[in-house]
């Protein structure tokens, strides 16, 4: 056992918080320790020749040792659990920057009505539009409480987009839904592909407003206040699940992360993998454990402050195994509230349009070159007359497409038809080959296949959805009572199924996405009208939010709106396991501000008395 | 280039390419495997039972040094892509038989010809070779701890598959095996070689273990035709292992036992097992024998536990199999020969086109019923399809590909450096495709060879696929 010399703070992961806390504590002269599981890697060298899909995108390179450790799923409290052998649903990364190396970089802020879900539901359509078992909650702040955060966030990162509302007032090209910013994005947005130019036409003709999808991806060399100097996007093809070999890509690796380091007073541990918090006889917590996975040794690491700072699922499953006398069931959980309002995501492709004879060039460029419309998303449209809550962004065109995971689920359409759809639900236990987030599962072969490929690979284009998934009562996260990892401790159990609410938004999306296809002129529509039951093979984002929500009371939540933990106040939680419930966009900007305004509170709050709630 | 922060662990920052390079570690992989049979004779006979090898990942102990110190290696790797392709002359993995018949089936699945390449074309059956050989085929992270999945087999959706002693996709201890007082239960020793079992006749009774250790020069395995499965797995030359007789097995029946490996049955690796009431212990609690695999004493986790799913819901859980994708393909190309052999008297590779394209229907749509006990017909087809998909269309560097043609098939130029707005912005490209190795490094140094004299991107690098002779 080594223990080490105590520090100010200890963050669990050095991902993209750990860094800005890395930074704006280092700054202030804390010092911090950043324990990570996995290894370093920046661009140089580890990206740069990395243009790879079967090792990127079939063998997922960049992400988390699921092989170790990994999470169990059921349907439902009623159904037994099992280990997701292989990714399918989402995908957490590996390594310094965490999943921020290999995410999209889609980057939106939230609306005012999803800070305040619950309360602004009620009052528009009264208490009996949210269905028995439905705990949506609202947010313990405004939009107006983070706007200043994000506003700096976006201009320490150089995002690309075209603003829709500027201080109220409404600009044509933008996003009209947003919330009011005070500044422009600092960079234009990304020019828009052949596919999101074809959806733009037509959304408008439909009388939607189209925009570009706001990016965390450099659309000019930008040299930020952070300090870095980072050139523009040269739009490959290799971007999601792929590290930026231009660091175009902004990641917590190429920003907040060499800004903490710069400090001097930031540490991380590579391939050090964090056992559990101790916590002292008041109930405080003094420090984590550690495995040194490369010497196998175990190590203490005594801090007056720790940090929760991993991947939703990580952070979540950290507070429940760290038991003590005093937490016996685990930190934040002396009143039952961890794991409650795991919430996840929508995301599917519900409208396939086929373009006789066009070729778009969909491998190039990358995941924000496409158009998207949020007249669908949230509460931007009446849903008096109809039988959900919530909405979707609507879009088409991104780029970075690979025949590697895109041809065994090509649609078949025209005269093809009649060779798919064949039900081939295998009722033994799926092998490894047969199931996979990507492989699809047609039953496509021979000369049609091939004919289909050949002539249709690249004249597709998809109609896509990103919504919201609501909180349920029977939704949640826990430890499984089967399962352990490679040390012996049990694995996080997610307890997660689709419900009416889920279902209903579904098919009213579906219906929209086929109105877009037929505008923009497709030949042929495959049209998926109604959602199946959720699945963990299929990658539907790695969007997973909530199980250490923030609240305004200890009775509904388990940490304040600083994240930190009402029950241990010298524990913080970053990231999106505090968002109540999960709105219809992207996680990443918002769980940046909170962390930024977090940060600040600690330097200039919790310093001062440490130990004491914020309020 | 990129600036590299300083950081007090600057000596880690070099830790993922010693970790890439030490990926692909056959040592590795051959020691721990050894080890586990030496060592847990639980793990073997499960493994028999289970009609697979012994596959150690997630099923390490944590008390185990070796596994403690967490070596890169230990524990499972991602797949690497090799710094030379596999080369078409050598298998790795497959039998040659095997590879026939898996290129046999990918070229239906992919048909093509010199003019117009598909699947044997393009090296698919040299890509899944070389696949399978690492790892067992999971070339991703794959979490491999018990307790497995098993079908219900309550629903009625299931019954196709189930035979007496094995229910859909169940291990075939159907009931968990408690462990019992070991009185009476006894081993039964068989040795197998080229081509023979020896005795070829013997008796067991339930509860009783059959060790079958490997004499031979090449793999060998044992099925039992009444239980229409794998008993013994596929053992490399030296290696042993055990099944324990089922508590319900039939007494006074008998059945006929072989090698699947093709050709080996027809060639005398054949005999005859009779399943008596002598010996054995309490019929209801069977147990390992003590000394099965190398003296284990306990045997003690000859614990069998399954979670029983709905038939229904069983396919949203994602990959369950215990099978591995070596055995899948094993028990694939055997149970596809047999079907072959049913239907047209001929084994699938020597069919003609229009019979073997008659079976893969029949295995895409799921029209047969009696492929295997552990393996749907579908469920092949659907790596074999997933698999072709992956040999046409991945790098070359993986050993399928070839040339490029799957790529050209679909209009895809693959691993290009840059590209320009305008491109993405109309119609069409006439880029021509370039694999990994053609594509100049990006940053100068260690990397560096000597062609790449551009560190910038270029686009509409078609006019030469290797060099760019001026500085930028």
């Amino acid at each position: 056992m080594v223990v080490h010399k105590k520090v100010d703070v200890v963050t669990i992961g050095a991902g993209w918080t750990s860094g800005i806390l890395g930074w704006k504590l280092g700054s202030a002269g804390h010092k911090i320790v950043a324990i990570e599981s996995g290894p370093i890697r920046y661009a140089n060298p580890n990206f740069e020749h990395n243009h790879d899909p079967l090792q990127h995108e079939i063998h997922k390179a960049l992400m988390y040792d699921i092989s170790r450790e990994t999470w169990t799923w059921r349907p439902n409290p009623k159904k037994p659990s099992l280990p997701i052998r292989q990714y399918g649903s989402f995908h957490p990364g590996r390594g310094l920057g965490g999943a921020s190396v290999h995410w999209t970089a889609q980057f939106w802020r939230f609306l005012q009505a999803d800070f305040k879900h619950r309360s602004h539901n009620i009052d528009r359509y009264g208490k009996d539009k949210i269905p028995e078992g439905m705990t949506i909650q609202d947010w313990p702040l405004d939009y107006a409480d983070l706007e200043p955060f994000y506003d700096t966030v976006d201009y320490d990162l150089g995002i690309a987009g075209q603003a829709g509302n500027l201080n109220g007032e409404i600009i044509k090209g933008g996003n009209p839904f947003e919330e009011p910013r005070a500044r422009p994005y600092p960079l234009p947005a990304h020019p828009i592909s052949v596919g999101a130019e074809m959806f733009r036409q037509a959304t408008e003709e439909l009388g939607y407003s189209p925009f570009p999808q706001p990016a965390g991806i450099l659309s000019h060399a930008y040299e930020s206040p952070l300090g870095d100097k980072r050139a523009a996007c040269i739009y490959c093809g290799f971007c999601t699940r792929y590290g930026c070999e231009v660091d175009a890509k902004t990641s917590g690796a190429n920003t907040h992360i060499p800004a903490a380091l710069r400090t001097g007073n930031y540490d991380i541990r590579p391939n050090s993998k964090v056992t559990g918090i101790t916590t002292g006889t008041d109930g405080l917590a003094t420090g984590v454990s550690y495995i040194d996975l490369e010497t196998g040794e175990t190590h203490e690491q005594p801090a007056d402050v720790v940090i929760c700072s991993g991947y939703t699922l990580s952070n979540v499953r950290m507070l429940l195994l760290s038991r003590s006398n005093r937490h016996p069931d685990g930190i934040g959980n002396d009143r039952g509230r961890v794991g409650k309002n795991y919430t996840y995501q929508i995301t599917k492709t519900p409208a396939t349009g086929l373009f006789k004879n066009h070729r778009f060039n969909q491998f190039m460029g990358n995941g924000v070159i496409q158009s998207l419309i949020y007249d669908f998303n949230g509460d931007n449209f009446d849903h008096s007359d109809l039988d959900f809550i919530g909405g979707a962004s609507i879009f088409a065109g991104a780029g970075q497409r690979s025949p590697l995971t895109s041809t065994l689920g090509l649609a078949t359409l025209g005269a093809d038809k009649q060779a798919g759809d064949i039900d081939n639900t295998t009722k033994m236990p799926a092998t490894a080959g047969e199931v996979d987030s990507v492989s699809g599962n047609g039953n496509q072969w021979g000369k049609e296949w091939k004919e289909n490929l050949r002539n249709n690979w690249d004249s597709m284009l998809g109609v896509g959805i990103q919504g919201e998934w609501q909180a349920y009562e029977d939704q949640f996260l826990d430890l499984d009572p089967t399962y352990t990892d490679a040390w012996g401790q049990p694995l996080l159990r997610l307890t997660v199924d689709f419900h009416d609410n889920e279902y209903n938004m579904y098919k009213f999306l579906a219906k929209k996405c086929e109105d877009v296809a037929q505008a923009m002129g497709a030949d042929d529509i495959d049209l998926t009208d109604e959602m199946d039951p959720y699945d963990v093979h299929s990658y539907q984002s790695t969007h997973c939010t909530g199980g250490a929500i923030m609240g305004d009371t200890p009775d509904n939540s388990v940490t304040n709106s600083y994240g930190q933990v009402w029950d241990t106040p010298n524990v913080f939680v970053t990231g999106a396991a505090l968002y109540p419930q999960n709105p219809g966009a992207n996680p990443t900007a918002t769980l940046l501000a909170l962390a930024y305004r977090t940060g600040d509170t600690l330097v200039d709050r919790y310093f001062q008395d440490p130990n004491r709630l914020l309020d | 280039m990129t600036r590299q922060p300083d950081t007090p662990h600057d000596e880690n920052t070099s830790d993922e390419q010693k970790v890439a390079h030490e990926k692909p570690h056959p040592e590795h992989s051959r020691k721990l495997d050894r080890r586990a049979f030496i060592q847990s004779g639980s793990a073997t006979a499960a493994a028999a039972a289970m009609g697979g090898s012994v596959i150690v990942y997630g099923q390490v102990d944590p008390a185990d040094p070796v596994i403690q110190r967490g070596e890169a290696g230990e524990f499972m790797t991602v797949r690497d892509r090799p710094e030379q392709p596999p080369s078409p002359d050598h298998l790795q993995s497959l039998t040659p038989h095997e590879a026939e018949t898996v290129d046999a089936i990918t070229s239906r699945i992919l048909p093509g010809s010199a003019e117009d390449p598909g699947a044997h074309e393009a090296g698919v059956v040299t890509y899944i070779d070389a696949m399978l050989a690492f790892n067992q085929g999971y070339a991703e992270f794959t979490y491999l701890q018990g307790p497995w999945a098993q079908t219900s087999a309550s629903s009625p959706a299931a019954s196709p598959m189930t035979t007496p002693a094995a229910t859909p996709g169940a291990t075939p201890m159907a009931s968990p095996v408690t462990n019992g007082s070991g009185s009476g239960a006894t081993t039964i020793e068989i040795e197998a070689g080229e081509y023979y079992f020896k005795p070829s006749t013997f008796n067991v009774a339930p509860g009783d273990t059959l060790k079958m250790t490997n004499a031979g020069k090449i793999q060998h395995d044992m099925a039992a035709e009444s239980l229409d499965k794998t008993i013994i797995p596929l053992l490399d030359p030296g290696a042993s292992a055990s099944y324990t007789i089922p508590a319900d097995a039939d007494v006074g029946s008998s059945t006929t036992v072989y090698c699947t490996v093709p050709g080996h049955r027809e060639l005398g690796m054949v005999g005859t097992m009779n399943i008596t009431g002598a010996g054995g212990g309490d019929e209801a609690s069977p147990q390992a024998s003590p000394d099965a695999a190398g003296g284990s004493a306990a045997a003690p986790a000859a614990s069998y536990d399954v979670v029983v799913i709905d038939s229904e819901d069983i396919e949203r859980y994602g990959y369950q199999s215990r099978l591995s994708p070596r055995d899948v393909y094993r028990i694939g190309i055997a149970a596809l020969d047999r079907h072959a052999m049913q239907q047209y008297e001929q084994r699938f590779k020597d069919l003609d086109a229009k019979d073997q394209d008659t079976i893969v229907g029949d295995m895409a749509e799921g029209n047969i019923d009696d492929f295997d006990p552990e393996l749907t017909a579908q469920s092949f087809f659907q790596n074999l399809r997933r698999h072709t998909a992956e040999g046409m269309f991945s790098d070359p560097a993986y050993g399928g590909n070839r040339d490029m043609v799957g790529w050209k098939l679909v209009g895809y130029p693959g691993a290009q450096r840059a590209y320009m707005p305008i491109e993405f912005q109309t119609e069409g490209t006439d880029r021509q495709p370039q694999s990994m190795a053609d594509m100049h490094h990006f940053n100068p140094g260690e990397n560096r060879r000597d062609h790449d004299n551009v560190i910038l991107p270029v686009s509409g690098s078609e006019e030469e696929e290797h060099g760019h002779d001026t500085e930028p």
